[in-house]
């Protein structure tokens, strides 16, 4: 090999001096904004010009959750829709962008001003209001009913607020609380979705954060979920998903989020699992686990990490005959294969084993 | 702290808090409970028929001690009608299975059960201490692994039984799913999972009884029903994958006692999910860690993990040169290149044409020995050859012959929470 303190060029242009290390490969800063890009777009395929019929009009919800992924896909989108608007004077689809507060945010100080600035600078699209994450009860009209399976009823005039905190308090364990909170999340997400006429969620999960779900999703009981969980394509609520950062290290979005020029995205560049501080076992949920293991784990074993989706994504959600229903609580196929273990009742073995979880 | 009572009988003591409900029950109620949901994982899978001659797979151990104890007193209880047998393979290292082989004889004689001890000599004409002097101690692991994998199913066809079981506990399948999921076996997730493993081409079904008991509840029952069993300290440390399998398990126990099942019924469902043209295959990933070693010597840490992460980052990079020939600029058009890395999710059309990444395999039989094997001759026999002409071997070829190395043996057991008084 070349000594690379003389021919530290970039692989990819063999004109700028290489600036990072990207999975083995030594490439300038340019021709790494390039790839981060490429590999995006590459994922958005279904949604070009071609494939638009008519007057369509294609819109994509985009959450974002003030992390560092989110806010590098919006950032990918937008230039991909600058350049469409400069181009052709019209887009191939339009971003509609959503943030939800979830209780944990409850106190922060930067997070209204946070979003203010972002949609300033995302102003081309529509940016919704802060949603509350009890907004669910009034967007998802069934959620109510569904979750009585899980013995949770709101008490005569309880108001949206304190029927989520109360619903939350009745997890006995950090794991089944983390998990009811992301199924309401999930909800309210897909419903806003489809109160604005969106057809498709882009979620901005990385390679690394898709990796975290699949073992958290293993973990819990829920590995027959784990199609829906990783899938791009319609899903059981009616609305599509996307995935289309799927190919991305998280440190790789780290490292484009400190390139950018951008003071939104510098902020929250640094943010992320290095920042967590150590907590004891019992008071960890299984999914801050994993995200914790992948992330140790992908220092060493980046490989093999991001290998764990590609594994993943060979199961196949569509083997119809082990598939009975849909289960109400997380809305995602209820897999009954052989063995002693499927739960009585309607829900699917992980919701059941939440169920365990939540006194009410 | 006054003693809390059982909560099924309401009378005793309870002594026993169950891993998989938090449950504190009394030691009888234990022990009641420990043995009918192995008779109903055995009833309600049909494992056994009667007049079955059974083998049961004996180290010594915890495991296959426990497993003895019940499949006998169940087999009294309920009347199987089974014909059960001791079977113990001796490796030939002097001095490494002395203790627990005349462990594995006073429960010959406690349980009134005929023992067979079928040593490497026989079934392969080598010891592993022979083994080890021809090849030296550097290659003797991937010996060690292959034949053992092989050695039950070739001892119970010495004694012409048909159906071998073995210890494998929840915790031994629920860090085989994690294990095989983070080298992208999905055909091996499949078959760890699965209560019964039999092909058409080998003539022995094996099976695990234990499937869904937890290795705390299996030495608690040990304990309780004081059996004699030998704990062995495994020399070798585990396999790189299973060993971070097992770190990673373990936290998850901590976190969530249940959660060992909870991956065992994952485990299950994914089987059920892989499609017919991934569940006969074996992926590379696989293969790299056979190369290795299979049960990994402490002193070797050029391990697995290192292997297959650099055969990915290969991959990679020979997936991205492809990308620079054919996307040279930004907005890039679409492109399926024969690496897995660009396989868009769920794209069953571009299976084909992964450049032989993905193998299928065809079982068929070795055609020395008659064991099941995707190759013609199988490694055993392909070891053999190397050893009998008296020089070390290079490569192995792999197959998907083996089965997930029962490693409770290895694993130390530990914090279990007895006595809540
Ligand atoms: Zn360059
Ligand atoms: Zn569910
Ligand atoms: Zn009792
Ligand atoms: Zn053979």
């Amino acid at each position: 090999m070349d000594d690379p303190a003389t021919t530290d060029l970039c692989v990819d242009c063999r004109e700028r001096d290489a600036s990072l290390s990207i999975r083995n490969r030594r490439l300038c800063s340019a021709c790494f904004m390039r790839y981060v890009t490429s590999k995006v777009l590459k994922r958005m395929e279904s949604f070009r010009f071609k494939t638009l019929s008519g007057d369509d009009r294609r819109r994509l919800l985009l959450p974002v959750s003030g992390g560092v992924s989110s806010l590098v896909l919006l950032h990918v989108l937008d230039a991909q829709l600058q350049r469409q608007i400069a181009s052709r004077n019209r887009t191939a689809y339009d971003l509609v962008v959503l943030r939800v507060v979830l209780p944990e945010d409850e106190g922060s100080t930067t997070l209204k001003g946070d979003y203010e600035e972002l949609a300033r600078k995302f102003s081309a699209h529509r940016i919704l209001p802060l949603l509350d994450l009890q907004a669910v009860f009034k967007l998802d009209t069934h959620i109510e009913r569904d979750f009585e399976h899980l013995g949770l009823r709101r008490h005569g005039s309880e108001s949206d607020e304190s029927f989520l905190n109360r619903m939350l308090s009745c997890a006995t364990s950090v794991t089944a609380r983390a998990d009811l909170q992301s199924i309401l999340l999930q909800r309210l997400i897909v419903s806003a979705a489809r109160q604005h006429g969106c057809e498709s969620v882009v979620w901005g999960h990385s390679d690394s954060r898709l990796a975290a779900l699949v073992l958290a999703d293993v973990a819990k009981g829920r590995g027959g979920s784990v199609p829906s969980t990783i899938a791009d394509g319609p899903s059981l609520h009616g609305i599509n998903s996307n995935y289309p950062m799927r190919d991305l290290f998280k440190t790789e979005l780290q490292s484009y989020a400190q390139l950018v020029p951008d003071p939104l995205l510098a902020k929250v560049a640094d943010s992320g699992e290095t920042t967590a501080p150590p907590t004891a076992m019992r008071h960890t949920s299984i999914d801050t686990l994993l995200r914790t293991y992948i992330h140790s784990q992908g220092e060493k074993y980046p490989g093999i990490m991001a290998n764990v989706v590609r594994t993943a994504s060979k199961l196949d959600g569509r083997q119809a005959s082990t598939i009975t229903a849909t289960c109400p609580v997380c809305i995602r196929l209820i897999v009954r294969s052989q063995g002693l273990l499927n739960p009585d009742g309607n829900l699917c073995y992980g919701c059941d084993r939440m169920r365990n979880d939540i006194k009410s | 702290m006054p003693p809390t009572t059982c909560e099924v009988c309401k009378d005793a003591r309870a002594a026993v808090i169950r891993p998989k409900n938090s449950q504190k029950i009394c030691k009888r109620c234990f022990l009641e409970v420990f043995e009918s949901e192995i008779h109903e994982t055995i009833v309600s899978n049909n494992l056994f028929y009667r007049g079955e001659r059974v083998a049961i797979g004996a180290s010594g151990g915890k495991d296959s001690t426990v497993l003895a104890s019940v499949l006998k007193t169940l087999n009294e209880r309920h009347d199987y009608g089974l014909n059960l047998v001791l079977l113990s393979i001796d490796e030939g290292i002097k001095g490494y299975r002395d203790d627990s082989l005349e462990t594995v004889k006073r429960n010959a004689l406690q349980y009134e059960m005929p023992l067979e001890i079928v040593g490497y000599d026989q079934l392969y004409g080598w010891t592993m201490d022979q083994v080890v002097a021809q090849v030296g101690k550097k290659g003797n692991c991937t010996y060690c692994g292959v034949f053992r994998r092989q050695a039950l199913d070739r001892g119970a066809a010495k004694l012409g039984i048909k159906h071998v079981v073995t210890g494998h506990n929840a915790d031994d399948v629920a860090e085989t799913v994690m294990m095989n999921l983070l080298r992208g076996d999905l055909p091996r997730l499949a078959r760890a999972t699965s209560i019964v493993t039999s092909s058409a081409a080998s003539a022995i079904k094996r099976s695990k009884p234990l499937k869904y008991a937890y290795e705390k509840e299996i030495v608690l029952y040990a304990h309780h029903k004081k059996l004699d069993y030998f704990s062995t300290e495994c020399i070798y440390s585990p396999e790189a994958f299973r060993g971070s399998a097992r770190t990673l398990i373990k936290d998850l126990e901590r976190i969530r006692p249940s959660s060992i099942l909870d991956i065992v019924k994952s485990g299950e469902d994914m089987a059920a999910l892989v499609p017919p043209e991934v569940g006969g295959s074996v992926s590379c990933a696989g293969e790299a860690e056979e190369e290795a070693n299979s049960c990994g010597s402490r002193n070797t840490n050029g391990d697995s993990m290192d292997l297959v992460e650099k055969q990915l980052a290969l991959n990679e990079a020979a997936a991205e040169r492809e990308t620079e020939i054919k996307v040279p600029t930004a907005t890039a058009k679409p492109q399926v290149t024969g690496h897995p890395a660009a396989v868009s999710i769920h794209d069953k059309k571009s299976n084909g044409r992964r450049k032989g990444k993905i193998v299928k395999q065809v079982m068929g039989q070795c055609e020395r020995c008659g064991y099941m094997s995707s190759q013609k001759v199988c490694k055993a026999c392909s070891l053999l050859e190397g050893l009998n002409k008296s020089r070390p071997h290079t490569s192995i070829e792999v197959g998907v012959e083996d089965e997930e190395a029962s490693t409770t043996l290895m694993r130390e057991v530990a914090g279990i929470a007895i006595s809540a008084g």
